[in-house]
């Protein structure tokens, strides 16, 4: 009997006029955003490639009194995430790249740049249309599964045959979804065909694992919206009654919640911005830096103030024996104190922000479209992992840099009493070609699982919970 | 007797639940935008305040805009900060409030809440004038009396669009008069002229949609069955068409990187300071300064050749998206506040303007360098440069719709 119910509910919306509309709508529309964000992607990768073989030619001709002079910077690019074809994310909003210099690392301008003219009207990615297209049309075929027919007739003729209520309901999800799933699952196929024969490296990784998953994760989605929309029409007993729910079902899941959510979270949770930790953390550098230039600038009085013109030149003078472990003793303890400040103040940032990422999160998992957008954009490493391991390669590729070349040259500066200011310069040998290379390592599917298993368990709920309303519901439905 | 009807569908309306819950939604929707994107409009002020070129400093960079917080558009570009040095440009990133969640989800200011909402709450007062009035029996009775069916369509139009205009303005208004009390929110009288003209135009664009639901209603047998078209040409007409515009562009108008480009410019010209500097200790001298004028119309001759495509692109894209009216109002929209393609391109202009400027000073060796300042367009100018072209469009559109609706009405079977 459910598999007759099934096959009924299949052919009903076959034969309607929504299905081809929809049908068309997913063959002509996911192809194409995908067609498109890969020419897009492509264009992005060239340009890294071109940015990447620059900045190497840059820093493989690196002279060590440019890095003396502090005339030097090396740029880190970010390589652009393959799949962000089917989910952009963040990928527009973080930076192309990071400067590393001897006072630290300052982000460079997003990807957006220039592009940010043609960003007007929003963007258009696979994920987009899921959430809020296809959710939309989800809602919309389910609308009538009950209150249809019952506005029809056609339930109390149903249910007065040996029809169990439950095998009904599961029976009119069950062909409901399935003529939604197969032009959404056809379309999404011809999209990574289409890709394919444009060189889309698919098997590269666990490229084909992603890909595997987003279109599970965009299927159990839209089935959430469809049963949503079935609970919805087993709660009212007209059509345009559980259209209008409906819709404002649909605007608070996909408008307001994911809105409010962060709002709230900044509230209760106010984070400074980057810019003000950025210039707190020059602050103290400056501040530690004069510091040890007023105390080496003593030292260096006390120490050479009596001794003959040429002493400080002389490394086998006694006064030099002197100066020497005295000045680089001075200048560990100032790049202790000034590592263990900065250190302190990125800590709290991140603190910070994770505490408030984490409420953001938490509220909005009240939205399956919320859950469903951040699982995805960080199956497809646009996400907020992806900007999390970002900024973790940023913090190590500085440390690396410090040790293998700005560490290299010591700079002296010493602020002498009567105002004088000197600066001393030291530097050793640096191979420009063995440079620690920028790399971001990006996370693995079972750590972006790990890290969205909040995402994972709204989805579940989203499921569960309508279903098991919709399934009460109906058993105590008045079909006359 | 379009009084009559008008008046009996504003009290219909007024006692139908469907209209409390709906204008509850718009107002919460509303009220929570222009908070939002005030705290966003703040944060990003603050971070302006830090970032503020000193006096004598060569940078271009534009406090955000407070009509953004209505109409984001492309302000958080236009207030990026660009340094001028002997290289050219060197463009740092914007101001940030901190949420970068915008980037996830769009940035939920008042335009996208008309362009999204406003338009689905309008389908959804339309959608069952006719074919409920159908369905219930009464529109024949109405109609076997002396009322004609283009007055019919005139008083439900009149009435429904009074249910939605009067109290969506009056809530933008409360809504606009609360951040206003805010001390760091300045709205001076121009700001508050363009305002009014961005809620002219909202309401333009509710009546379209409006009309539209008359039009598909009086097509249809059953509401039902025109809400279901609705909400998909709604899909097409809101998300499908103003991307497409974008979408199609990029495969016709094939744009150059310039980021390659801007990158390898720097290589170069880096490599010469260093290597004059190296071999002078200093870089001055005429020969030198005559190089520098020259390698800067070489950048900006590269410059130009870039932004003719990026404009031409710009240029397509906007004409096919300007096809749907959703398209239509966001560049209308984000023209009058200042936040618009526009507005940026003029910005642009002026920067390229102010680096000439800054770099025959640095040939003069004249300090300090004067501060940058810019003007935004006035209203006539963005009329003029094409935002009468998107204004005219939609109140076109609203005519056209509204003539199909009549026209489709006086063939409806009202049996």
């Amino acid at each position: 009997m459910l598999k007759t119910i099934v096959k009924k509910e299949l052919l009903e919306n076959i034969f309607s006029y929504r299905f081809p509309l929809f049908a068309l709508l997913c063959v002509v529309l996911i192809p194409l955003s995908m067609f498109v964000n890969n020419a897009q992607y492509a264009k992005h990768l060239r340009d890294y490639g071109e940015q990447v073989r620059l900045a190497d030619e840059a820093s493989s001709g690196l002279k060590m009194q440019d890095v003396m002079a502090g005339r030097v910077a090396i740029k880190g690019f970010r390589r652009p995430a393959l799949l962000s074809i089917f989910a952009q994310g963040f990928e527009n909003a973080l930076p192309r790249y990071y400067q590393f210099t001897q006072d630290g690392y300052a982000q460079g301008e997003s990807a957006s740049g220039d592009e940010s003219l043609l960003s007007t009207q929003g963007k258009f990615d696979f994920v987009f249309l899921v959430q809020m297209v296809i959710s939309l049309i989800g809602l919309l075929f389910a609308s009538d599964v009950i209150s249809g027919e019952k506005e029809s007739g056609t339930l109390r003729a149903m249910l007065s045959n040996r029809l169990p209520r439950d095998a009904v309901l599961i029976g009119k999800i069950g062909g409901g979804f399935g003529a939604l799933l197969a032009p959404f699952l056809v379309a999404f196929v011809l999209g990574v065909l289409l890709l394919l024969t444009g060189s889309f490296p698919l098997f590269a990784g666990d490229t084909a694992a992603r890909l595997t998953v987003l279109a599970l994760a965009a299927s159990v989605f839209v089935l959430i919206y469809y049963v949503i929309g079935t609970m919805v029409s087993t709660s009212s007993s007209k059509t345009r009654t559980s259209l209008v729910a409906i819709l404002l079902i649909w605007s608070g899941f996909q408008l307001v919640i994911p809105k409010l959510s962060d709002m709230f979270a900044a509230l209760i949770y106010p984070v400074r911005t980057e810019t003000q930790v950025s210039l707190e953390k020059s602050l103290v550098n400056n501040t530690i830096e004069t510091e040890t230039a007023k105390e080496l600038g003593r030292q260096y009085d006390l120490v050479f103030g009596s001794a003959k013109p040429g002493t400080a030149d002389d490394p086998k003078s006694p006064e030099r024996q002197k100066w020497d472990p005295l000045r680089d003793d001075i200048q560990l303890r100032a790049r202790e104190k000034k590592a263990q400040q900065i250190a302190a103040i990125e800590e709290t940032y991140a603190q910070q922000k994770r505490r408030q990422q984490n409420l953001a999160v938490d509220l909005s998992l009240i939205s399956p479209s919320a859950a469903f957008g951040r699982l995805v954009a960080d199956i497809c490493e646009t996400g907020d992992l992806a900007r999390a391991k970002y900024l973790e390669a940023v913090r190590a590729h500085q440390k690396a840099l410090d040790n293998a070349l700005f560490g290299k040259v010591k700079r002296t500066l010493m602020l002498h009493s009567g105002g004088r200011m000197t600066m001393a310069l030291q530097a050793e040998p640096v191979d420009p070609k063995n440079l620690p290379k920028f790399t971001v390592t990006p996370a693995s599917l079972p750590d972006t699982f790990k890290e969205n298993w909040r995402s994972l368990l709204a989805l579940a709920f989203w499921l569960v919970a309508p279903f098991a309303v919709a399934y009460t519901r109906f058993r105590n439905y008045d079909v006359r | 007797m379009i009084g009559t009807i008008v008046k009996k569908e504003i009290a219909a309306n007024l006692l139908s639940y469907k209209f409390f819950v709906v204008i509850l939604l718009a107002s919460v929707l509303i009220f929570t935008s222009l908070f939002v994107m005030a705290r966003d409009y703040k944060a990003r002020l603050a971070d302006y305040q830090l970032n503020k070129p000193a006096v004598g400093d060569a940078t271009a960079v534009l406090p955000p805009n407070p009509l953004s917080i209505l109409a984001k558009g492309l302000d958080e570009s236009m207030a990026r900060s660009i340094g001028v040095n002997v290289t050219g440009f060197d463009v740092q990133s914007g101001q940030k409030s901190g949420n970068i969640v915008y980037a996830f989800f769009p940035a939920p200011d008042f335009v996208y809440i008309v362009k999204l909402v406003m338009s689905l709450v309008a389908l959804l007062f339309g959608f069952d004038q006719i074919s409920r009035e159908k369905e219930n029996g009464t529109l024949k009775m109405m109609l076997a009396n002396s009322v004609s069916r283009a007055s019919l369509l005139a008083g439900k139009w009149i009435g429904n669009y009074l249910s939605l205009a009067v109290p969506f303005t009056l809530v933008t208004l409360l809504g606009i008069a609360l951040i206003g009390l805010d001390p760091a929110i300045r709205l001076s009288a121009g700001h508050l002229g363009r305002l009014a003209l961005l809620i002219a135009l909202s309401l333009v664009y509710i009546a379209l949609f409006l009309s539209l639901g008359l039009l598909v209603s009086a097509l249809t047998q059953r509401s039902a069955s025109s809400l279901v078209v609705l909400l998909f040409l709604w899909a097409g007409l809101v998300f499908i068409l103003p991307n497409l515009g974008t979408l199609l562009a990029r495969q016709i108008v094939n744009v150059p990187s310039t980021k390659a480009l801007s990158e390898k410019r720097q290589q170069i010209w880096t490599s010469e300071i260093l290597m004059v500097y190296a071999k002078n200790g200093e870089w001055n001298g005429q020969a030198w300064n005559e190089r520098r004028v020259s390698m800067n119309r070489e950048f900006d001759r590269l410059e130009e050749d870039y932004r003719r495509q990026a404009d031409r692109l710009v240029r397509l894209s906007k004409t096919i998206n300007r096809i749907s009216p959703a398209g239509g109002f966001i560049y209308a929209a984000t023209d009058i506040s200042g936040t618009g393609i526009g507005e940026d391109y003029r910005l642009k202009q002026d920067i390229i303007r102010y680096k000439n400027q800054i770099l025959a000073d640095m040939i003069r060796e004249k300090r300090p360098y004067p501060a940058f300042t810019y003007h935004y367009r006035s209203v006539g100018q963005v009329l003029a440069e094409g935002g009468l072209i998107d204004v005219a469009w939609l109140l076109t559109a609203v005519i056209l719709v509204f003539a199909a609706g009549a026209s489709a009405l006086k063939r409806y079977d009202v049996r």
